[in-house]
């Protein structure tokens, strides 16, 4: 039985149309995918469904009766929960205060505590959460917060469950844990929809699929009928070439070479002797699940952070006491695994954000004056170069969608020529288009000589550029080897510390 | 000695009122995400509003009406200042202490023609009346009021309020991170109105406090940083009602320690600054692991992430 339609929706931000008549439906145990690129319109819908946008034109129906739905309450009183992109969390809170926040049981004017955490806690048994609800938010790891988040939406006694990428903040097991508890919901008459744009994940868990691109619903398919290969081109619009040759050199001199690297912190070594060689024309995947050391390791190489043991030369030169400034000029790029954070600035332009770092490079500025014509004519150069979609070099960065905004962080550091690239994470929260693309570049810079260490918890992305493979794990490289020694499952049991050995 | 220390003791008490008071308003504005650092100010204009209430009346309960009215309308402007127009909650309230240093002194010029000080006003009964006969209870309460009581109310009830009811509840995740709040449908701007107006009524109270409180007049200036005590107290009380009446009466205690201290023959100047030093002091001491409410001093803007 159908719980919930969306008729005809359209929604527009003035001459922007974000949805343009989309209908769908999901029914009571099942799982519908919407699937599409970053900046589709996936999330204006969610938030239309949730009762923060009005649609402009169009109506939903619930259980075949049409409802408008006003506010985020009016939606949970509705039965539609939402579980968002970010955590909805407060840490310093307990499971159970955050899970009956807006919908306290009561005894007089007093929060009934003991009668929440019951049934809380019961919730989590019939589920198999496995949740102590007793513990602060603060406390869990990634993917029991996700847990939550899942037993706040049950709580609410929810028929419509929407999942805004709940896997993207996951490892590769805790997805595999979540999708079970998806499939418990399903059998227990959930109707689930789920907003991805990783294909692999829909195809495993999804019961129908909607794709949707710059707004409209482009296909329905079922599982059955579908392919990774065949997904992309809906989604993009138009077929994904991404093969790119690779070429051999014989020139695979290391540049950065890291010799029993030790970073200590609080009394632990963060970093616990790391010799690794980044070579020329060689791309060095550093496998891992977050937290293991290596945004340590990065910011080791940029001088950030500094050595408490051990070597780091740079073409054969120490570089230890060297700031990250004279590294930066000398030829080390660095793509950071925030860019929100860490690689732009939200409110300044396009413009300003493409030479953010080397702003007094000679090809910007003379005796420190910044001359912006031939800025202006750079950034023009890269925005095409690059395919950064925006409406011009004076937009401001924050406007733009992640994949955009990543591409503004890798010209940056690409045009400068470096003679080193550390990419962190470089396609994470971005569109497959851009994902397409980010690999296509880093490819063509190993081709043209680059040596590149690529950071990433993404496995396929790392098996798929890499030509050797590291795995840190708990600051230490459990396993070393070139390309294709190991299973993805082996791979995954060395980042998991299940399985230790031979470097 | 056992005399010193009583009425010292007693001192402590009285003088940690009007802290106390303000710091329990700053903690409901902080804790729905609105530093309010206008307390000082607030408190000022609360003192010379109960003193005007108290005089044109002979009431002091009409005084302390005057007061709350006035705390409601500066949190109410500083609400619409910071929730509805976004302007810096820092810059809001030093215009807020602006506007009490300044203001103050043109009405005390205004109604009482005297650029210094009121006339004595009308202000409320100590309870020496009822317990004179009590010794030591007596030495120690005497020369407390009406008010005393109201505190000690509120502070109890504040903490029931926090951490044992709904709105409590939502009051701590709303300072903290508002959009979850938002996300289960609760009214963030509307409740962030609502706490700030609290905050600053309280504010108002406290300052009434000291002029129809315990001395009966109004004078220019006589807040005296007690309203940045306040919120020195607010954070090493971490944001707790109960931890927040301890602290304040650290404070109190420490200012009765400076009075009794000026009889010895050391420069008073020196001694006078004892209760601010030890303020800076604690500060560094706990402010490290001490970390209120997450999102307090950041307009909430739905949809905008940082």
């Amino acid at each position: 039985m159908e719980v919930l339609s969306a008729n005809g929706i359209s929604k527009n931000f003035g001459p922007l149309w974000a949805n343009k008549n989309i209908t769908f439906h999901v029914d009571e145990g099942e799982i519908v995918s919407l699937l599409g690129e970053n900046g589709a319109g996936k999330t204006t819908l969610m938030n239309i469904l949730y009762g923060l946008y009005q649609p402009t034109e169009g109506y939903i129906k619930i259980r075949g009766k049409e409802r408008r739905i006003g506010s985020p309450r009016e939606a949970i009183d509705l039965g539609i929960s939402m579980v968002h992109q970010h955590f909805m969390l407060v840490d310093a809170l307990t499971v159970t205060e955050n899970i009956i926040l807006g919908n306290e049981p009561r005894k007089g004017i007093f929060t009934d505590s003991s009668l929440a955490l019951g049934k809380v806690s019961e919730l989590s048994e019939k589920y198999g959460l496995g949740l102590d609800c007793n513990a602060e938010v603060g406390t869990l790891s990634v993917g029991e917060k996700q847990k939550v988040e899942l037993l706040k939406a049950l709580y609410n006694d929810c028929s419509v469950l929407i999942l805004d990428e709940p896997t993207a903040v996951l490892t590769p097991l805790e997805v595999e844990a979540f999708f079970r508890i998806l499939q418990r919901l399903r059998e227990n008459g959930k109707g689930i929809i789920l907003i991805s744009h990783k294909l692999k994940e829909t195809l495993t868990i999804a019961d129908r699929i909607y794709i949707i691109r710059a707004g409209e619903i482009v296909a329905e398919t079922t599982c059955q009928g579908a392919s990774v290969e065949s997904l992309a081109e809906l989604m993009v619009g138009h077929a994904l070439d991404s093969k790119i040759d690779r070429n051999e050199t014989d020139d695979n001199e290391t540049v950065l070479r890291f010799s029993e690297v030790s970073c200590r912190e609080k009394g632990r070594n963060v970093i616990d002797g790391i010799s690794l060689s980044v070579r020329r024309g060689r791309i060095l995947g550093i496998a891992g699940v977050d937290g293991n050391g290596q945004t340590e390791l990065s910011e080791l190489a940029l001088g950030v952070r500094k050595v408490s043991d051990g070597m780091i030369e740079y073409h054969g030169r120490d570089i230890r006491n060297t700031s990250v400034r004279s590294r930066i000029l000398e030829g080390i790029g660095y793509v950071p695994e925030d860019r929100q954070k860490k690689g732009l600035v939200n409110a300044f332009t396009v413009e300003d954000n493409l030479i953010l770092g080397y702003e007094d490079d000679a090809r910007f500025s003379r005796h420190g004056i910044i001359n912006w014509h031939s800025v202006d004519s750079y950034a023009d150069s890269v925005i095409s170069e690059y395919d950064i979609r925006c409406q011009n070099r004076d937009e401001k960065a924050g406007a733009l969608s992640g994949g955009n905004q990543q591409k503004i962080v890798i010209g940056r550091v690409l045009e400068a020529d470096p003679d080193v690239i550390i990419a962190s994470q470089p396609t994470r929260g971005v569109d497959i288009g851009a994902v397409e693309y980010i690999h296509k570049k880093l490819i063509e810079m190993r081709n043209r000589g680059k040596a590149i260490m690529l950071v990433s918890a993404d496995l396929d992305e790392i098996m798929k550029l890499s030509d050797e493979i590291a795995v840190i794990y708990d600051g230490r490289i459990v396993s070393c080897a070139a390309n294709g020694k190991y299973t993805k499952t082996e791979l995954g049991e060395f980042m998991t510390g299940a399985r230790e050995g031979d470097e | 000695m056992a005399d010193t220390i009583l009425s010292m003791l007693g001192s402590t008490l009285r003088i940690s009122l009007p802290i106390i008071l303000c710091a329990l308003g700053g903690m409901f504005s902080e804790r729905c995400g609105i530093l309010n650092i206008g307390m000082e100010g607030i408190m000022l204009l609360g003192a010379l509003f109960g003193a005007i209430g108290s005089y044109v009346s002979g009431n002091a309960y009409v005084g302390l009406l005057f007061a709350i009215v006035l705390g409601a309308v500066i949190g109410l402007m500083h609400a619409f200042l910071t929730i509805k127009c976004h302007t810096n909650q820092i810059i809001d309230g030093v215009a807020i202490n602006l506007l009490g240093d300044g203001l103050s002194i043109l009405l005390l010029d205004l109604v009482w023609g005297n650029k210094g000080k009121s006339t004595e006003v009308a202000g409320f009964a100590t309870l020496d009346s009822i317990i004179h006969d009590i010794p030591v209870i007596s030495d120690l309460f005497g020369s407390l009021n009406i008010l005393f009581l109201m505190m000690i109310i509120l502070v109890i009830a504040s903490y029931f309020y926090v951490f044992r009811t709904p709105w409590g509840l939502r009051l701590r995740v709303i300072g903290d991170k508002p959009e979850a709040a938002d996300s289960m449908g609760i009214n963030v701007e509307r409740s962030q109105m609502l706490y700030v107006m609290v905050g600053a009524i309280l504010a108002a109270i406290a300052g009434a406090a000291l002029s129809i409180g315990s001395i009966r007049y109004f004078s220019k200036g006589m807040v005296a940083g007690r309203g940045y005590m306040a919120l020195a107290a607010l954070v090493f009380g971490m944001w707790h009602p109960i931890l927040i009446f301890l602290s304040g009466l650290f404070f109190g205690f420490i200012q009765a320690l400076q009075i009794n201290l000026q009889v010895y023959d050391f420069p008073v100047q020196f001694i006078q600054m004892i209760p601010y030093v030890i303020t800076i002091v604690m500060l560094v001491l706990t402010s490290k692991n001490n970390k209120g409410p997450k999102n307090t001093g950041k307009p909430y803007i739905r949809g905008i992430r940082e």
